[in-house]
């Protein structure tokens, strides 16, 4: 759906929007330990679950036998892959036709032949270990580019002739006749690793089937609403129930950062707990998580540009990884970022492929892109010795207002004074560096739907049905209420109900959005409230106006009347004065980029001891175009999370398997290292406003733009004049400098 | 108000008010502000609750009513089964428990106590967020032997929760927003519990060094100085 | 985890008499023993634990007759903010106050941190995935596999993983001796290369204490790690130094199966002014006779490096 920039944007002066101080809703019972997360929750009568999982990296089950798992005293259920009910779901990846359990094992530990039902974890472990398994070993494919190979093995035979998974190949103009126009070429590879969302709390799915008194239609499926809600989606159409039966059986769900696969867990764990009549309980170990990773990038890109160092042309080449299978589309790693810029002449040729590796899926967005469209601005500047931040501003085709003021205040909250690269030595000894980004900041819409309803205590009630993943959203969205129907903020309660009308927030991108929603649900409640504040004070609807939860006459503002005084004698006792706005949000991410509104632009600071090879981000500025910021704190909050991300995936992350085997050696929280909080620098955030946003307010989204893969690369190149793929490890640092 | 009964809810069936409880939901609290504090019966329902499958059989999982029918069965079921009793004392309550020796402190609380503050993040004591405190000290209840905590002194944060003096450190957490997806937040907060125990007046440097051992992936970590530096502030103000 | 019976010994004589039992196995601060019960990475499980937390006395660090005592039972933190370690035998605190995270420093123990396991990937593996020689197996997978952070000084007994231990390198330069319940060994003969062990330990002997001798005046020692993140990983490589009364003591780990003794290293800087030109010498000495595979050749640079600038502290410290 295009973008649609709604009416010119209203409200110069906000009362509660913008403002700080109110913590979140969820915030108590967060910080006192009372939110229970599905991991934590534990039921009387609860059984234990576990999958099998493959030691192989590719491999078939030929033969199994689960007589001595069944026989041993504690078990409660054990199906293997050919049960009927299982192969009766739907495929969760259609793609490449894998079905909910296969005897068919893509990556080595993946879910495979047989599930269990226990007493406790332990008996299940032991069960496992019991049914004897004759396995096929087969050839396996780890690095994307092998699996084009003429004599790669076909990973999906019954799906795809080759490991192609999915082709994405577009062009803007025509590259040829734009390269003939360049006076410079700049050519270069670029790598980025399979990475992970290390989500907080590993996956656990926990299910049971309960008879509601007040629901005569059957048993309720009760299972966590993982990943926005698609742990409850997917079960629903597992079993095909109605939606009435199918209820989260908690708010809490640990985060998601965009990935959304509420994988294979989400369908096999109420099929167990519906065979046993108990509640079941499955809980991955950290290493079962690193089973779905952002994809792994190979790309080759050469960009074409003028003397003044404006991009003409540019042509990239990708091959990324799906992993085993995946079940999203993507539009990730290619060359869309070079939309923003005045480029007219873009070809873009990506090839995703299978791969015996995890699972590929959307990581916090697409950062991808914008890594080439960095590195094709720096190496323009260094090219020809100018200033980076001043080649990005020549190259937008929209410089202002968003970009040109992120990049004022940035340079100046970090003190950019730009050098080539590899000139300037600290007193320290070591070499430093300055680098930057720019990301458009895109907002996701949705349908959704806000309900609001005025009770008799003077108080509006907002029911909202979303699982809770840390982005203060509802918090966002009652600030907008609040402002728009004229009530003070303690009156408009949000109440976090499973089976409220579905208020879907697409994460931090998407508040600006669904707060759309609010505000059109809200003005519609403030005008039945002056309607019925109008009544009351006997004058028409367009003589008053609201403010701090009254009705007040414009013209004396003396004469109020509460709005608890107003709903009983609109509409009685037990009414509530309503209203319900649903649609699709205006605000949709079109990816043409040809329109730029808000942007974000993350600066970097490192120094670079080059006897070690050691990176030290020294300082990072985070300046984010809100459009309008609705709730400063979590916003912040979000540019703030994305930074460290930054760090992190520049320094130390990445899959790292045994190649002989294709066994992820590093499949824990040690050996995988995400940043600790000693690993992060002093970090500032700016917001900027320039209402250029689709959402309410001019606003825009906030979190899976706000980070990539490129800042620190940048940096370090700037420092030392090679450009080192992330991880940046010192033994990378050390070979580009030729000491290792 | 929530009752102490529906806090529990495990025994009795999930009625929709119990679930609602259970899941966390904030009934009530969307009306919190700045300067809130929690009531007397709030404090009350804080405490942790009598989580009764605490009696259930560590080996065939049969439940029991009390403590001693349980270990009466368990004489006679499983006569050669090491399975100690042991008593362990968290927030200031003694709780007698049968358990099997390889079951960690954290499966303890949470299986058997219904303390649940104690997270799993990594479950190999590489991230800090099934901190308790033992004796004073943070430690990891994810490799701590529950067998090995007799006589020791538990805190959990449902206890610092339930004691208004760390009132400062729950509200500064809230007001910075010190927190997002929330999993992390209650190791971090007990580690600074401990800190703060310690040393009351710690600078920047002292807060990021005692935290670096929890890990945040929502990356919340700029504001956790911030809010036990300002609660710092507030206890040694004496609020 | 599997299930397994616990003792809480009470003595000394306890524990060792339940160890005794092939298939028992001691508990300490327990940091390196439970994640590895919990990922059964051997082929063979412990029968029983014996806790040694609660034998009293083991808990202690003083001096006496000449000597730094520590009991095996000390906690790491406690050495790393004890004054007297601090001042006087300052590798071993330094080395103490980095090692892992702050809540493992306040669970791990001094005997425990030197009897650690190794660390390899392929030997940590879950499930035994990769049975290799240090399990009794035939083969060392990192030899043709990922060996990025493995051995740079070749193999010992096949096997080319590395010792992680921070305090251990610091106990080698101070001369440290370790006291067990049937002998007082010197530091560096302390650490072995065997089928599921890392030291030349009986299965029924515990360490009781490790003495240093007390530094002369002017002496001064240093310890430097280099790990990719600030806090909770183990080494790449680290390394600590000790100088005085015209020696030197240097110890790497990280590097080798065993600490490794920097002797070449030793005899360029004894004696010596420690200037950059000296410890820079010090330094190539000290990765001379490494012997790198192809992926973790840059841990000898970091060496030299880091041999070099653990002299340097000594001198500014002086």
């Amino acid at each position: 759906m295009a973008s649609k920039m709604p009416e010119k944007p209203d409200h110069q002066k906000f009362r509660v929007v913008g403002k700080r101080g109110v913590p979140g809703s969820l915030s108590y019972p967060i910080a006192t330990g009372r939110a229970k997360y599905p991991r934590d929750l534990v039921f009387p009568d609860m059984l234990f679950a576990r999958v099998l999982r493959s030691p192989f990296a590719r491999a078939k089950i030929q033969r199994i036998d689960t007589s001595q798992a069944e026989a041993l005293d504690g078990v409660k259920a054990v199906i293997t892959w050919d049960d009927p009910e299982l192969r009766a779901m739907p495929m969760p990846y259609p793609a490449s036709k894998t079905p909910v359990l296969s005897n068919q094992a893509g990556r080595e530990g993946d879910e495979v032949g047989v599930m269990v039902a226990a007493e406790s974890e332990e008996l299940c472990d032991e069960a496992l270990k019991r049914i004897k398994i004759e396995w096929e070993v087969l050839p396996h494919i780890l690095d994307p580019r092998e699996a084009l190979d003429p004599d790669a093995p076909v990973l999906h035979p019954e799906a795809k002739p080759s490991n192609v998974d999915l082709v994405n190949n577009w062009e803007d103009g025509n590259v040829v006749a734009g390269f003939q126009e360049c006076d410079h070429v700049v050519e270069f590879d670029y790598a980025a690793p399979l990475t992970t969302t290390f989500h907080s709390m590993p996956l656990t799915i926990i299910s049971k089937w309960e008879q509601d008194p007040m629901d005569s239609e059957g048993p309720i499926l009760y299972t966590p609403p993982l990943y926005r809600d698609k742990g409850l989606a997917v079960a629903r159409e597992a079993f095909q129930l109605p939606w009435a039966q199918v209820r989260p059986i908690t708010l809490y769900v640990g985060a998601s950062y965009c990935d959304s696969d509420p994988r294979r867990v989400s369908r096999l764990v109420p099929l167990l707990a519906k065979r046993t009549g108990r509640p079941v309980r499955l809980a991955y170990t950290r290493r079962e998580v690193f089973d779905v990773a952002g994809s792994q990038v190979y790309a080759h890109v050469k960009v074409g540009f003028n003397n003044d160092g404006i991009i003409l042309a540019a042509h990239g080449k990708t091959i990324a990884s799906s992993g085993v299978e995946s079940d999203i589309e993507r539009s990730t790693t290619d060359l869309a970022a070079f939309r923003m810029t005045k480029a007219l002449h873009i070809k873009n040729e990506t090839t995703y492929v299978y791969t015996n590796t995890a699972r590929g899926a959307y990581l916090r967005g697409f950062p991808a892109s914008s890594d080439l469209l960095a590195r094709a601005i720096h190496s323009i500047a260094e090219q020809l010795n100018q200033d980076p931040t001043e080649t990005l501003l020549k190259n937008m085709h929209t410089p202002e207002p968003s970009v040109k003021e992120c990049l004022e205040k940035g340079k100046a909250a970090i003190g950019w004074k730009w050098h080539p690269a590899g000139t300037r030595k600290l007193a320290n000894g070591r070499m430093h560096g300055m680098g930057f980004r720019m990301r458009d900041s895109h907002g996701w819409g949705s349908t959704t739907a806000i309900s609001l309803k005025l009770k008799t205590d003077g108080k509006v009630y907002m029911p909202f049905g979303s699982a809770y993943f840390g982005v203060f959203g509802q918090d966002a969205l009652a600030m907008v209420v609040a402002e728009e129907v004229g009530a003070r903020l303690e009156d408009v309660v949000v109440q976090m109900d499973p089976v409220a009308p579905f208020s879907f927030i697409v994460g931090g991108s998407g508040i600006g959005s669904t707060a759309y929603a609010a505000q059109q649900a809200a003005i519609d409640l403030k005008a039945k409230i002056m309607a019925a504040g109008a009544a009351n004070l006997k004058v028409k609807p367009e003589q008053v106006d609201t403010k701090e939860s009254t009705v007040y006459l414009k013209a004396d503002p003396s004469k109020t009347v509460p709005f608890k005084s107003l709903v009983s004698d609109a509409v009685g006792q037990l009414g509530s004065l309503n209203s319900l706005w649903q649609g699709p949000t205006p605000t949709r991410y079109d990816g043409t980029l040809r329109k730029l509104g808000p942007v974000n632009i993350i600066f970097g600071e490192v120094e670079v001891d080059t006897e070690i090879g050691q990176v030290e981000v020294t300082q990072m500025i985070g300046v984010a175009d809100a459009g309008k910021v609705l709730r400063p704190s979590s916003f912040e909050g979000q540019l703030e999370g994305c930074m460290v991300w930054t760090i992190s995936k520049a320094k130390t992350e990445d899959y790292i398997f045994d190649k002989a085997t294709g066994v992820l050696l590093n499949g824990s929280t040690l050996e995988y290292k995400p940043a600790t909080i000693l690993d992060i620098p002093a970090m500032q955030t700016i917001t900027v406003e320039t209402r250029t946003g689709g959402g309410v307010y001019g606003s825009t989204g906030a979190g899976e733009n706000f980070w990539d893969q490129s800042v620190i690369s940048s940096a370090v190149f700037n420092a030392i004049g090679k450009w080192i793929d992330n991880p940046i490890t010192p033994d990378k640092v050390l070979k580009a400098l030729g000491k290792a | 108000m929530v009752k102490e009964e529906e806090q529990n809810g495990s025994e009795k069936g999930v009625s929709r008010r119990e679930f609602l409880t259970q899941a966390g939901w904030a009934l009530g609290s969307a009306a919190l502000g700045a300067g809130w504090t929690p009531s007397a019966d709030e404090r009350a329902l804080q405490a942790a609750p009598e989580f009764e499958s605490k009696y259930a059989c560590p080996v065939d999982a049969q439940k029991f009513a009390t403590f001693e029918e349980l270990q009466a069965h368990f004489a006679t079921a499983h006569p050669h089964v090491a399975a100690p009793v042991t008593t362990l004392r968290v927030n200031e309550r003694d709780y007698p428990v049968q358990i099997e020796p390889q079951w960690t402190l954290q499966q303890t609380l949470q299986f058997k106590l219904g303390l649940t503050g104690a997270k799993t993040m990594c479950d190999r004591g590489e991230c800090g967020s099934c901190t308790v405190i033992i004796d004073g000290k943070p430690a990891l209840s994810c490799t701590t032997l529950a067998v090995e905590c007799e006589g020791k002194s538990i805190e959990t944060i449902e206890g610092i929760a339930a004691n208004s003096r760390w009132n400062p450190l729950i509200q500064a957490y809230m007001k910075h927003d010190a927190m997002q997806c929330g999993y992390c937040t209650p190791g971090f907060i007990v580690t600074a519990k401990a800190l703060l125990d310690k040393n009351p007046n710690p600078t920047e440097e002292d807060v990021r060094q005692a935290l670096a051992g929890n890990l945040c992936r929502c990356s919340t970590y700029p504001r956790h100085a911030k809010a036990i530096l300002e609660a710092a502030q507030g206890l040694r103000d004496g609020k | 985890m599997r299930r397994f019976d616990h003792l809480n010994a009470t003595s000394i004589q306890e524990a060792t008499s339940a160890l005794k039992n092939k298939s028992a196995v001691f508990i300490a601060g327990g940091t390196d023993l439970i994640g590895r019960l919990k990922d059964e990475i051997l082929p063979g499980y412990p029968e029983l634990i014996v806790n040694l937390k609660t034998i009293q006395g083991l808990d202690y660090v003083h001096e006496e007759g000449g000597l730094l005592k520590i009991g095996a039972g000390t906690r790491l933190a406690d050495i790393a903010a004890d004054p007297i370690v601090r001042l006087r035998y300052t590798a071993l605190g330094q080395a103490a106050g980095r090692a892992a995270s702050p809540h493992i420093r306040r669970m791990g123990t001094l005997g425990g941190n030197i009897s650690q396991l190794h660390r390899c990937w392929y030997f940590r593996a879950p499930q035994n995935r990769f049975e290799c020689l240090r399990k009794g197996g035939k083969t060392c997978f990192a030899l043709a596999g990922d060996n990025r952070y493995h051995s740079i000084f070749g193999a010992v007994n096949g096997c080319i993983a590395v010792h992680p231990s921070d305090t251990a390198p610091s106990l080698v330069a101070l001369d440290a001796r370790i006291k067990t319940t049937k002998r007082t060994i010197i530091a560096e003969d302390f650490w072995d290369v065997r089928v599921a062990s890392c030291t030349v330990l009986d299965t029924d002997e515990i360490v009781t204490e490790v003495q240093i001798p007390a530094p002369d005046v002017g002496a001064r020692s240093a310890f430097v790690k280099f790990a990719l993140r600030k806090s909770i990983d183990f080494p790449i490589v680290n390394a600590a130094v000790f100088v005085g009364g015209g020696a030197a003591r240097i110890c790497l780990n990280a590097v080798a199966p065993k600490p490794y003794r920097a002797t070449k290293a030793e005899q360029v800087i004894a004696g010596k002014s420690i200037d950059s030109r000296n410890t820079g010498a010090a330094g190539a000495a000290a990765a001379a006779d490494s012997r790198p595979l192809e992926a973790n050749r840059y841990k000898v640079q970091i060496a030299k490096v880091l041999v070099e600038r653990a002299l340097l502290e000594c001198a500014s410290a002086a």
